[in-house]
């Protein structure tokens, strides 16, 4: 089965007039199997929303080769854009509509059975609110009538921009158990957004670029184990002790609340070899890996002391490997 | 293209500068009406023979002033040093009774200056509606959304442009109908509807079917500057800048610099010319001849030449918003 997604050396310079071009997109690769829940990450700037502006023919690339459900775009978007719902940056919608004129809008332009609007207003939460204008909705009730008008048309693949901001915690577990659900079903996932956490808990697999490359990819566990720390929580009696004793013996330690975190350690082995000796037992000792600390490992983003960093400035990657074909789009002659 | 169309309707009509646009022109029709209905009276048999009075002596004046222009032209006179005679001796239209009776409404002398006022309105209102049609869809990111759910840019701008063009011309249809019905009810009142004759109402038909086509290309010129522009404020400040700039600003440099026949490079002229069927230029020195001082070679423009010009504006903009859609990119 071909993958819901392929992107194979997608070049985009935005052009100025006045400036120098920016190169928004340099070669980047992504691959999106089906079926599954994948997280796209990056620093602000990195190219992120061009590259699903892009993939959606929103934008026109210079070169490279896009795939949706093996079906090569953007030359046959017009045939793929009924099975693919999406939102895109901050949803836009008419203050004076309700929440059902707007989704009945779309259903109308798309084709689509009024039916489906109840359906998904009901999976949104948005039922009860539905007859409202959307100028009385939060920042959240918009984003879930985004996320509504992204599932109308029922799509194979659902292409979500930071689905969950605006949500409050509740409101993001809810999204949580809905994005699972639908994938359950069969529909193929790509969210981007910030929230790390919130992606290392709902997607299967995910792919980290920086300054419009791919910089990492695959399963999150294997993206976790290839840019493991060397971080290790340790239970064990009397904590305090045992982490003066680790520290007197060379561990960078910080003391938990009821654990102590051990950092930059290549064997683990060593805790328990010299907590053992001195009469304490471990009790846990367990990798502590963070999707976090894989994305700022790789993107060269950790923060530094009195600097903000509000774009991608990190350095270039290597040429990334090759994906496979789709729309062969020489440079210099988007369509 | 039949499922998008219906969809951009419903949206024209929920919008709310629709609504608002419609308020707007009936509270004016309301109070034009109204207004002609409070201050318009029944001319009184005084009056009426006031009226013809002052008619017989101005139509004398005006028989005289023809006969003399023919003779100098046609050389049996010789003209005093100086005088000026318009082209052709047309002094316009004959002084009758109800030219004279201007304190009452007349339907049959007015209803011409009633439509090109209403032309004036609807060609107004649809710029702002269709600027605003698609330029708000540009500004606040609709565009983007509908994009993605009809990805042939093309076929989106043009059920677009359909909408709001239809929709223009229903809206113009519907108030030019409650606009001549509501004349007609106040004119009723004074007398004056029994002398409108067959040829008056095929001649209102026609201007009526005039000021609709003048609507809807008003309408696609503020869509078009403002697809291009992805703003309705590119479309108004283009309208503005052109009506204040060019219209009145160049104009006045042209008469400085004695240019002729300067009204022809302006739209307003073949405007005028479609709406009125005819539209003279003449040049600003009169020739001084032995058969006295006539406008310099002026020419006239006709309806049709007026609806050429308009034509060719509009689709020559159209086509530049077209080619920006299909080739440019769609970011918020």
């Amino acid at each position: 089965m071909t993958a819901a997604l392929e992107i194979s050396g997608l070049v985009k310079t935005y052009q100025s007039l006045f400036g120098k071009p920016r190169v928004a997109l340099d070669k980047l690769d992504m691959v999106v199997e089906r079926g599954e829940i994948h997280g796209f990450l990056g620093p602000n700037g990195s190219g992120k929303s061009t590259a699903l502006k892009t993939l959606l023919g929103l934008l026109r690339p210079d070169a490279g080769h896009m795939r949706i459900l093996g079906e090569p775009v953007p030359r046959a978007l017009p045939r793929v854009a009924p099975r693919v719902g999406a939102i895109v940056e901050a949803p836009a919608f008419f203050g004076n509509f309700s929440g059902y004129k707007t989704l009945s809008i779309l259903a109308k332009a798309g084709g689509v059975p009024k039916d489906r609007i109840g359906i998904v207003l009901d999976q949104v939460g948005l039922a009860g609110r539905a007859e409202d204008e959307v100028k009385t909705y939060s920042l959240g009730m918009r984003q879930r009538l985004a996320v509504a008008s992204a599932l109308l048309k029922d799509p194979e693949l659902l292409i979500l921009d930071e689905p969950n901001n605006g949500l409050d915690p509740a409101g993001i577990r809810e999204m949580r158990d809905l994005l699972r659900e639908q994938a359950d079903r069969g529909m193929t996932i790509v969210i981007s957004s910030h929230i790390l956490a919130e992606i290392q808990q709902v997607c299967d697999s995910v792919t980290i670029i920086s300054r419009g490359r791919r910089v990492g990819a695959g399963p999150v566990a294997q993206v976790l184990a290839a840019n493991d720390q060397g971080t290790y929580r340790v239970r064990v009696d009397n904590h305090r002790e045992a982490a003066r004793l680790l520290s007197e013996a060379g561990a960078q330690v910080t003391l938990g609340a009821d654990h102590i975190i051990v950092h930059d350690l290549a064997d683990p082995a060593w805790i328990s070899r010299a907590l053992g000796v001195n009469d304490f037992w471990v009790r846990e000792l367990s990798p502590v890996a963070q999707l976090e600390d894989a994305f700022l490992s790789l993107t060269g983003g950790g923060p530094r002391r009195g600097q903000l960093r509000p774009v991608d400035n990190s350095e270039w990657p290597a040429d990334p490997p090759p994906v496979p074909q789709g729309d062969v789009i020489e440079q210099g002659q988007a369509s | 293209m039949t499922a998008l169309l219906s969809a951009e309707w419903t949206r024209l009509f929920s919008r709310r500068v629709t609504v608002v646009t419609l308020v707007l022109i009936g509270l004016l029709l309301a109070v034009l009406t109204f207004g002609f209905t409070l201050t318009r009276s029944t001319p009184t048999p005084d009056e009426i023979r006031l009226a013809d009075e002052r008619a017989a002596s101005a139509a004398e004046i005006y028989d005289r002033n023809v006969e003399q222009c023919e003779r100098v032209q046609s050389g049996l006179d010789n003209p005093q040093s100086g005088q000026t005679f318009p082209r052709g001796c047309d002094y316009g239209p004959r002084p009758t009774r109800d030219s004279m009776l201007d304190y009452g409404f007349s339907f049959h002398r007015q209803w011409p200056e009633l439509y090109y006022t209403a032309a004036i309105v609807l060609a107004v209102a649809g710029f702002v509606l269709g600027a605003s049609f698609v330029g708000v869809e540009w500004s606040s990111g609709g565009m983007l959304s509908l994009l993605l759910w009809a990805p042939r840019r093309t076929s989106v701008l043009g059920a677009k442009l359909v909408a709001v063009c239809s929709g223009v011309t229903l809206i113009s249809i519907a108030y030019l109908m409650v606009w001549t019905l509501a004349f007609l009810a106040v004119a009723a009142g004074n007398g004056s509807v029994s002398s409108l004759t067959g040829g008056d109402v095929v001649s209102m038909l026609l201007t009526g079917i005039r000021v609709i086509l003048l609507a809807v290309a008003g309408t696609a010129l503020g869509f078009a500057i403002a697809s291009m522009g992805r703003h309705t404020s590119a479309a108004l400040g283009v309208g503005i800048a052109y009506l204040v700039v060019y219209e009145l600003g160049a104009l006045i440099l042209f008469g400085l610099i004695g240019t002729d026949y300067s009204e022809k490079y302006r739209l307003s002229s073949y405007v005028s010319a479609w709406l009125t069927k005819s539209y003279t230029f003449e040049a600003d020195v009169a020739a001084c001849a032995g058969r006295g001082c006539v406008p310099a070679a002026g020419f006239s423009g006709s309806w049709q030449q007026g609806g050429l010009v308009i034509t060719v504006v509009v689709a020559v903009v159209l086509a530049a918003a077209f080619a920006a859609m299909h080739r440019r990119d769609a970011p918020r």
